[in-house]
């Protein structure tokens, strides 16, 4: 994959512009680096720290990649998460008495179904109304959100949750074990690398796939050949959504085990970039959401021993992110190619 | 005649390509000189040197004597080089005087003098007989005259040295007699012209001199009434080439595969609908189908697609009624559709050869079973194709952008032709492409039909649809304004038939 040697790149220049950041405001960015690495990785303890962080970020991240390949940019996976996180409790908390067998997997299902129509919506929007995905997806978080809301603090309020709104914990049975205890991992991440390479395969191994990029690379040529432009729309945002709808399943029924209006930190949003970093392939969002779930780990580490402010996560993310676009704009590309061959004429004469 | 501008040793390297390696160009006061050379010959590069939108890397550049720096189209303006794109830089809801005045002073400071231009405006207009309504918005002029508000707007900023490129491309046979006449009178009055173009019969008829590029490389400049058109074209292209093919005698013309009767079409913008089409080709014979871009040869080849089901009307494809049948059900019965426009409806520029080979049958056995594809057996089959129809590129892997137009055409005409169909439809399907690859496309055509396929040839190029097709039908504003024999057609009539006159009436006066 050789765009993944450009997202390294510009985590590298994203990490040098940091430091010189750092360096201003009164840090020594080498010392505040090694720390952020210990803190991500040092112990068994960080890195399965590191591991929890990266499984909602490579799950949701697979779920804006997969529709950016179809040629839609889901930027709903926030409201997906959420109704994802809503439908795994519902499914936990309705079959008290299954075995882990069954529960486990049907919780995660019903978090596939309930992102899966919450971003099936605003595809058929777009296949059969042309709205804009990046609209409607966006509105989507909001009504989600506010629907978890109002759950959570009226009809699903756990009653002896005293002034917490959450809703009663979900059984054991539904709940994703550790599978690593020391190092405090679930069950999630081999869930999340088995999607990873279920995305891949869907992707590119299957005749589904082929249509969803097939869409992407060129709707109207694929409308000459037949392909159903408007049915691989709504699926790939129906998976894309599903992908997202795990992502919140795996918090509630790895983390948290009690859905409230505050488990996600913006996953739904981080998403985006790792799902850009990861150069919108499978493995490429596993990769990215592991670096982006270490750097929030360090960056924490940091923020306790240094007294770092712990928005340099979302800094970091950022600057990577505009290296990132930056590298994939052709006209910017060609500005400096143009440039540098002015500087060649010059030197000739 | 004195030297207006001499360019010598003009040297262009970009990574990888020598886009001009010592080019000598010169045009004389009041010229025309032909550019002429195949796609990638060098000649955009050259004139986006002579304009300042490049630097070469190498070369002198002379302009009356003087030598010059020209380092940006505002220094080209400066020294009197006028350039008039291919496509034109006009604003759509300006009109032509609003157009013109773009990015010059009028000479009252901040504030425009509009009238005044105006004025000024239309009598540069009748001194080079140039026909413009200045009082309509862009977007609703004919090509024909958008492309005169361009030459006027070079005009008006000074230009003694125009630089035309391809500019025939987008008009019809009248306005291409009509712009002949313009850039007379423009040589006349002492101006010269530059005309870049690929199209050998409108370089003879317009030219003074002629220069031809390959490869980059300068390869002669002759006097064009000492030049013949075989010769230009080898000079072109390096070997003799041959654009006006032998054609057999049909065979089987009773044999009727392809029916349009009747189609209605309705749109909702009015513009490209069909009312009341009515074809028939037959099996081994080529029907061109002439007519000016717009006039529903788009919903024509949606409708023969099945990508919209015609209000009213019926298509039979060998005796059944596939009126309605989706695209599918349609390749199913052995057709082969070549678009009009390659990029955008014939290719998946990201996505690789072999992807791009497989569009039409990545879904079925042996390319796929069970929904899964078989991408070994994708891979053979698209190294056979590329060997078959002789496809330059380094792999089946790469994608399909990073190839040359002519062998993107090669990739659609493998992907098409393949499987030997009985019916094809083709459309504008050597738009942009060079002299070669339009040979190489007319040869495979040609094949097809000699082995029996049916054709029908959808064209805005009327030299293409006569050296083709054996009937010509000419659509104009959605009817079929006629029908005749290929060796019994003028150019005259086609062209009165393609602005809407009806054959019977035609034949009537």
């Amino acid at each position: 994959m050789p765009g993944l040697g450009a997202s390294a790149l510009a985590i590298v220049g994203a990490l040098l512009v940091t430091g010189v950041t750092l360096a201003f405001a009164g840090y020594r960015p080498i010392e505040v680096y090694a720390v952020m690495a210990d803190g991500a990785l040092g112990t068994p303890q960080a890195i399965g720290v590191t591991i929890t962080n990266a499984i909602p970020l490579i799950l949701a991240g697979l779920g804006v990649a997969l529709p950016f390949r179809c040629g839609l940019l889901n930027i709903g996976g926030e409201g997906q998460i959420y109704m994802g996180a809503l439908a795994a409790t519902l499914v936990a908390l309705a079959f008290p008495g299954l075995p882990p067998t069954i529960h486990l997997p049907l919780a995660l299902l019903g978090g596939f179904v309930g992102g899966g129509l919450w971003g099936a919506f605003p595809g058929w929007l777009r296949a059969s109304k042309n709205l804009n995905e990046i609209i409607t997806t966006i509105m989507l978080n909001y009504i989600g959100f506010w629907i978890i809301s109002y759950l959570v603090h009226g009809p699903l309020k756990d009653p002896d949750s005293y002034g917490y709104a959450w809703t009663v914990r979900v059984p054991e049975s539904a709940q994703l074990p550790l599978i690593l205890p020391a190092a405090r991992i679930h069950l999630g991440i081999v869930v999340a690398l088995i999607i990873a390479a279920l995305t891949h395969f869907l992707l590119w191994h299957t005749t589904l796939g082929f249509e969803m990029r097939a869409v992407g690379a060129g709707p109207e040529t694929s409308r000459f050949a037949g392909i159903a432009v408007q049915r691989s729309t709504v699926l790939s945002m129906l998976i894309g959504g599903g992908l997202a709808g795990m992502a919140g399943a795996a918090v509630i029924l790895g983390v948290q085990f009690r859905l409230s209006d505050f488990f996600s930190p913006g996953y739904g949003f981080d998403a985006i970039a790792v799902a850009l970093v990861g150069q919108t392939t499978p493995f490429g969002v596993v990769a990215a959401g592991l670096f982006f779930g270490a750097l929030s780990n360090g960056v924490g580490n940091a923020h306790r021993a240094l007294g770092v402010a712990q928005g340099m996560t979302s800094f970091i993310q950022g600057v990577t992110m505009m290296f990132i676009i930056a590298s994939q704009s052709l006209t910017l590309i060609r500005l400096l190619r143009k440039r540098r061959t002015v500087r060649l004429v010059e030197h000739a004469h | 005649m004195g030297t207006l501008l001499r360019m010598e040793g003009i040297t262009k390297v970009y990574p990888g390509v020598i886009a001009n390696h010592e080019v000598d160009f010169e045009v004389a006061e009041g010229e025309i000189h032909a550019l002429l050379g195949e796609n990638g010959a060098g000649k955009t590069t050259l004139m986006n040197i002579l304009y300042g939108m490049t630097t070469p890397d190498a070369g002198r550049i002379t302009l009356r004597g003087q030598p010059v720096s020209i380092r940006s189209p505002r220094d080209a303006t400066a020294l009197g080089i006028g350039m008039v794109h291919q496509h034109f830089m006009l604003v759509p809801r300006f009109t032509a005087v609003q157009s013109v005045v773009l990015g010059t002073n009028t000479g009252r400071g901040p504030w425009l003098d509009l009238k005044g231009v105006s004025r000024r405006l239309r009598a540069l207009a009748d001194q080079y007989g140039l026909d413009i309504d200045f009082n309509t918005e862009i977007q609703d002029l004919p090509l024909g005259m958008q492309q005169r508000v361009e030459i006027l707007k070079v005009l008006y900023r000074g230009a003694d040295l125009l630089i035309m490129d391809e500019p025939t491309a987008v008009l019809t046979p009248d306005e291409v007699q009509m712009l002949f006449g313009i850039l007379r009178r423009l040589a006349e009055q002492g101006h010269a012209t530059i005309f870049i173009s690929h199209k050998l019969d409108e370089v003879l008829a317009i030219s003074d001199r002629v220069t031809v590029l390959r490869d980059g490389h300068h390869v002669a400049t002759l006097k064009t009434s000492e030049a013949t058109q075989p010769q230009l074209a080898q000079l072109m292209v390096g070997r003799p080439v041959v654009l006006s093919v032998e054609k057999s005698p049909r065979q089987d013309p009773e044999h009727r595969v392809l029916e349009v009767s009747d189609v209605w079409v309705e749109r909702e913008h009015g513009r490209d609908q069909l009312r009341g089409v009515s074809l028939a080709v037959h099996a081994g014979e080529i029907l061109g189908l002439a007519g000016i871009d717009g006039n529903g040869q788009r919903a024509l080849l949606e409708v023969l697609c099945g990508l919209i089901r015609p209000a009213r009307g019926r298509v039979t494809l060998k005796g059944i009624d596939v009126t309605g049948y989706e695209p599918r059900q349609l390749a199913d019965l052995n057709i082969a559709r070549i678009p009009e426009d390659r990029r955008t409806m014939g290719l998946l520029l990201p996505l690789s050869i072999w992807e791009n080979l497989t569009l039409q049958s990545y879904f079925r056995e042996p390319h796929a079973r069970w929904g899964v594809l078989r991408l070994g057996q994708m891979a053979r089959f698209a190294r056979r194709l590329v060997a078959e129809f002789d496809i330059k590129a380094p792999s089946v892997e790469v994608a399909v952008s990073t190839l040359s137009g002519g062998n993107q055409q090669k990739l659609i005409l493998a992907r098409e032709l393949h499987h030997d169909p009985d019916v094809l439809i083709v459309a504008n399907a050597t738009r942009g492409l060079d002299v070669g690859a339009t040979e190489y496309t007319y040869r495979r055509l040609l094949e097809h039909r000699d082995r029996g396929a049916g054709i029908l040839l959808i064209s805005s190029d009327l030299e293409e649809i006569l050296c083709l097709s054996d009937r010509v039908a000419v659509i104009h504003g959605g009817k079929i304004m006629g029908e005749v024999p290929s060796d019994q057609v003028d150019r005259l009539t086609l062209g009165m038939m393609m602005t809407g006159t009806p054959l019977e009436a035609l034949s009537k006066a």
